[in-house]
């Protein structure tokens, strides 16, 4: 294994700001650095532009020799090989083709909770998506959503790009009620089709289901990766509580203690189960996470199952 | 139920924490949450699961309350009531009598006990429990249990009385009292150890005595006495009394004799050296006119072992008012003659014949007359002189009356003495007779025509009427002199006499209408107190002169004096506390041991339960 070096990527951040509150800290990039090499040994060491694409089109490459089947066009015959066994081989080509990696952030004001808060955590996801794509050559586009679609930066090239992608995350804010199905239907027409799609959000939204089922059938490959905080996991407050929504204003009152929050576990894993069987029956890769865990861990997990990014 | 550590009861305040902390806990407070999507749904579970809303007493905080009641209770050490606490008990019973002031060689036998007690207490732990008993006993028969430098602190505050022993009465009660307290160990510091009843050493508790002191070298009064005074005989002399004994060696003393007059017409108080032989005892008697002393004071000047019973007091008893009914007919000359006491007061009663005087109960009057009246039954016990009746009444006969009658006999050392009735002209009188089976019965006067008054018991009767117009006897000198020996009967003792009483006992505090008698100490000791209202009596554990007033006014003097020969002459011995005592008598088991135990596992008990309590809240919290 190659031994870390100090930082490639450019530290365009203010050293005051990386050691406060900036998700994208000289730390953040040195494990982007490392999911480099984890993503790269993966791979068998092929490098940009090696993505595997199943559509005609482009710059054709020579793939293999198989023998003839009925129906082979005669064009790809390769004649020089049958001149030396006497057996008719086609050559098959692959047509070599960038592809696109969308991730679409949820910046509702309901992701500012959490510590660290699920919006750094997705943050750095983002930033971790779209630097994987730059490393293998495909187009990194990063969309932040509310109730509408709030800003987007599409990059691809070379890797040190990454940095325009840090700067637009790092002034995302936290705002706005979360609409996942109406950001998706803004976003159909602009998503390059049969892109990868990683949806980053606390799902707290009880009508975003529609809008994920149709990306399937739309051809993009879509990833929904669920963040909640360690607060929405294990709540800590107990007795007479007035809770408040961030997002809409409404309140209700409930008397919490030990019985409730046990049947509050069982609320919140009906919740996660219900994601779960539905990505899963849609053919969408899901995934629940805590904000409080580290994000190399995450995409570490990811990666070595073969997940998202391939 | 006692504590050991008492102050570790603050930890209760523990329980009210509780109770604080689940209102603080259950006060509305608001919390902003991401989502309120998943919160309904749990809202909507409750709901549906019918679950009741939750009160802020339930059983979790309940739990939480008892288990700091029964923790708090537990640090605390409670340890069974009776059964006496861990480590020993000892009761110290500490003779306060006058003779614990005696002092040989220049340390008084008191401080010798007290010093003895504490060596005692030295000896102790801190987990030994101590009551202390003092004899004469104030009203509390004991005082604990406290701990070993507690109960050294309440020595020191004790002070020995002028008051004699009673040991026996006080051991036994105080040991009756102990009993509740069993098992213990009893310990009596005495100067009289024969005065410890065997019977008590054999008793409940173990009893060691530790005398003190040593030979009596004292001079001490034996006698105080007084002789009557007539009250108007003009006989003013008095003789008093003056009974002194030495019980120790040959010594010259000098008797003194002061009244607070000064001795009005026989001048300056009176000195007389006397010698004593060992052992010796003497009398002296004084003379003096002391009619307006309030009170006297008799001294004896010696070096000897005790002061308090060198000196007496005795003082005048306040004027008693006396209340008298005359029945009948008014009488100026009987209400002149009476009115020459100023203590007399006089209550008319009814004129019409034949009313019994007797009616008046002798809580209301003292003297009865009836003028010109026959009583009915008479059940009083006061003088009753009835003064011409004119019908016969108990065994007393009424006869006709005679003309001129001439008295030839008069009864010697009767009331009719020196009252100039021999003399007396009488126009008209009845013949009284009475019935020679009554007791007391006599006939005090008698004339040439028959008895004429006669005297049954308390009652003395006149068989002639005092109008001016019948006799002339009320013009006589003798006349107030009969009335005023009529007054005498109330008192046969003289009402000129001095009283005092023994320390110790109750003197009776005069009235005060609702007021608080005040107390204070005469000659000027500086000591002043007031009694409860209402008070009728008092005690005084010193010898002395006390002047009881109230409304800001003085009201009389009482006289306390320690005349006990017993008490001024023990001996004592020198039988001092040993540390061997200690564990002869004070032993370290049974009583300690025993009730630790008991005590012990009644504490575990409450840790139990304690602990029992804070794994079920512990539970149910989870």
């Amino acid at each position: 294994m190659r031994p870390l070096a100090a930082p490639a990527l450019p530290l365009a951040v203010p050293l005051k700001q990386r050691m406060t509150t900036d998700p994208f800290d000289t730390a953040f990039l040195r494990k982007l650095e490392l999911l480099e090499l984890v993503y790269r040994r993966l791979r068998g060491g092929r490098g940009a532009g090696e993505s595997i694409g199943t559509e005609r089109g482009g710059r054709m490459e020579f793939r293999e020799h198989r023998r003839y089947a009925a129906g082979d066009d005669f064009r790809y015959i390769d004649w020089n090989v049958f001149g030396r066994s006497d057996s008719l081989f086609v050559k098959e080509y692959a047509r070599e083709e960038r592809r696109s990696v969308t991730v679409l952030l949820d910046a509702s004001r309901s992701m500012q909770f959490g510590r660290p808060s699920k919006l750094a955590c997705g943050k750095q996801l983002a930033a971790s998506f779209a630097y994987l794509a730059l490393v293998a050559g495909d187009e990194a586009v990063v969309t932040t959503f509310s109730d509408d679609l709030h800003r987007s930066i599409s990059v691809a090239g070379r890797k040190g790009r990454i940095t325009e992608v840090l700067a637009e995350l790092r002034d995302v804010r936290p705002g706005g009620r979360t609409s996942i199905h109406g950001s998706l239907k803004t976003l159909y027409g602009r998503m390059p089709r049969r892109s990868l799609v990683v949806l980053i959000s606390d799902l707290m939204d009880a009508d975003c289901k529609a809008g994920l089922a149709t990306l399937p059938a739309r051809g993009f490959e879509p990833c929904v990766i669920q963040l909640l905080s360690r607060d929405e996991v294990a709540p800590a407050q107990t007795g007479r509580l007035h809770l408040k929504d961030c997002e809409t204003g409404d309140s209700h009152s409930l008397w919490i203690d030990g019985a409730e929050l046990q049947e509050y576990e069982h609320v919140l894993n009906e919740f996660v189960d219900g994601w779960k069987a539905f990505c899963s029956a849609q053919g969408i890769a899901f995934v629940t996470a805590l904000s409080d865990v580290p994000f190399d861990e995450l995409m570490l997990g990811y990666l070595r199952r073969g997940g998202v990014v391939q | 139920m006692n504590f050991l550590w008492p102050y570790a009861l603050a930890a209760l305040i523990g329980a009210p924490a509780a109770v604080l902390i689940a209102l603080w806990r259950a006060r509305r407070r608001e919390v902003p949450v991401a989502s309120l999507l998943l919160w309904q749904s749990l809202a909507r579970k409750l709901a549906d699961s019918g679950r009741k809303r939750r009160t802020v007493l339930d059983l979790p905080l309940v739990l939480a309350a008892v288990s700091a009641l029964l923790l708090g209770i537990a640090a605390a050490g409670p340890v069974l009531s009776g059964a006496g606490e861990r480590g020993r008990t000892v009761l110290l019973v500490l003779d306060r009598s006058a003779s614990m002031k005696m002092s040989q060689n220049g340390t008084a036998r008191w401080d010798l006990a007290r010093r003895e007690a504490h060596k005692l207490l030295d000896e102790l732990s801190a987990q030994d429990r101590v009551y202390v008993a003092a004899s004469p006993l104030a009203d509390p028969v004991r005082v604990g249990p406290l701990g070993p430098a507690e109960a050294g602190k309440l020595l020191d505050t004790l002070q020995p009385t002028d008051c004699p022993a009673n040991l026996a009465d006080d051991l036994s009660r105080a040991l009756a009292a102990a009993e509740a307290i069993r098992p213990f160990s009893a310990v009596v510091f005495t100067d009289d150890p024969a005065a410890v009843p065997p019977e008590a050493t054999g008793g409940a508790g173990v009893i060691a005595v530790v005398s003190v002191g040593g030979p009596a070298d004292n001079v001490f009064f034996t006698r105080f006495g007084f002789s009557a005074t007539a009250a108007v005989a003009g006989d003013d002399a008095c003789r008093i009394l003056l009974g002194v004994k030495n019980s120790g060696g040959p010594r010259d003393v000098t008797l003194s004799l002061a009244a607070d007059d000064g001795g009005a017409r026989t001048g300056a108080p009176a000195a007389r050296s006397v010698h004593l032989d060992a052992g010796a005892e003497h009398t002296e008697i004084f003379e003096g006119d002391f009619a307006a002393a309030r009170f006297l004071a008799a001294k004896i000047e010696a070096d000897d072992s005790l002061a308090a019973d060198n000196l007496l007091y005795a003082v005048r008893p306040p004027e008693r008012r006396v209340r008298v009914l005359l029945q009948g007919n008014d009488n100026p000359f009987i209400e002149a003659a009476l009115k020459v006491f100023p203590s007399v007061e006089i209550v008319h009663g009814a004129a019409s014949a034949g009313q019994a005087a007797a009616t008046a109960g002798p809580a209301e009057f003292d003297i009865v007359i009836c003028n010109g009246v026959s009583p009915g039954a008479i059940s009083f016990p006061g003088p009753v002189v009835v003064i011409d009746p004119p019908e016969t009444f108990g065994p007393i006969a009424v006869g006709p009356p005679v003309d001129d009658p001439k008295i030839t006999t008069l009864a010697s050392g009767s009331i009719l003495d020196d009252t100039g009735l021999a003399d007396a002209r009488i126009r008209s009188a009845r013949r009284i007779t009475v019935a020679a089976t009554a007791a007391g019965a006599r006939v005090l006067a008698a004339s040439d025509r028959g008895p004429m008054v006669v005297e049954n018991a308390n009652v003395i009767c006149l068989g002639f009427s005092l109008d001016r117009s019948n006799t002339d006897w009320m013009l006589k000198p003798g006349f107030p002199v009969f009335w005023a020996k009529v007054m005498e009967r109330l008192s046969p003792d003289g009402r000129r006499g001095f009283v005092s009483y023994p320390t110790g006992q109750d003197a009776a505090v005069p009235p005060a209408d609702g007021a608080r008698t005040a107390v204070r100490v005469l000659p000027e000791r500086g000591e002043q107190f007031e009694l409860p209202a209402q008070e009728e009596s008092f005690r005084a554990e010193l010898a002395g002169l006390y002047e009881l007033s109230s409304h800001g006014q003085p009201q009389s003097l009482v006289a306390f004096n320690l005349l006990d020969a017993g008490e001024s002459s023990t001996k004592g011995s020198t039988g001092l506390f040993t540390r061997e005592m200690i564990k002869e008598h004070v032993p370290d088991v049974g009583s300690g041991r025993a009730a630790g135990r008991s005590s012990w596992l009644l504490m575990n008990l409450v840790l139990a339960a304690g602990v029992v309590s804070v794994l079920a809240h512990w539970y149910l919290k989870q």
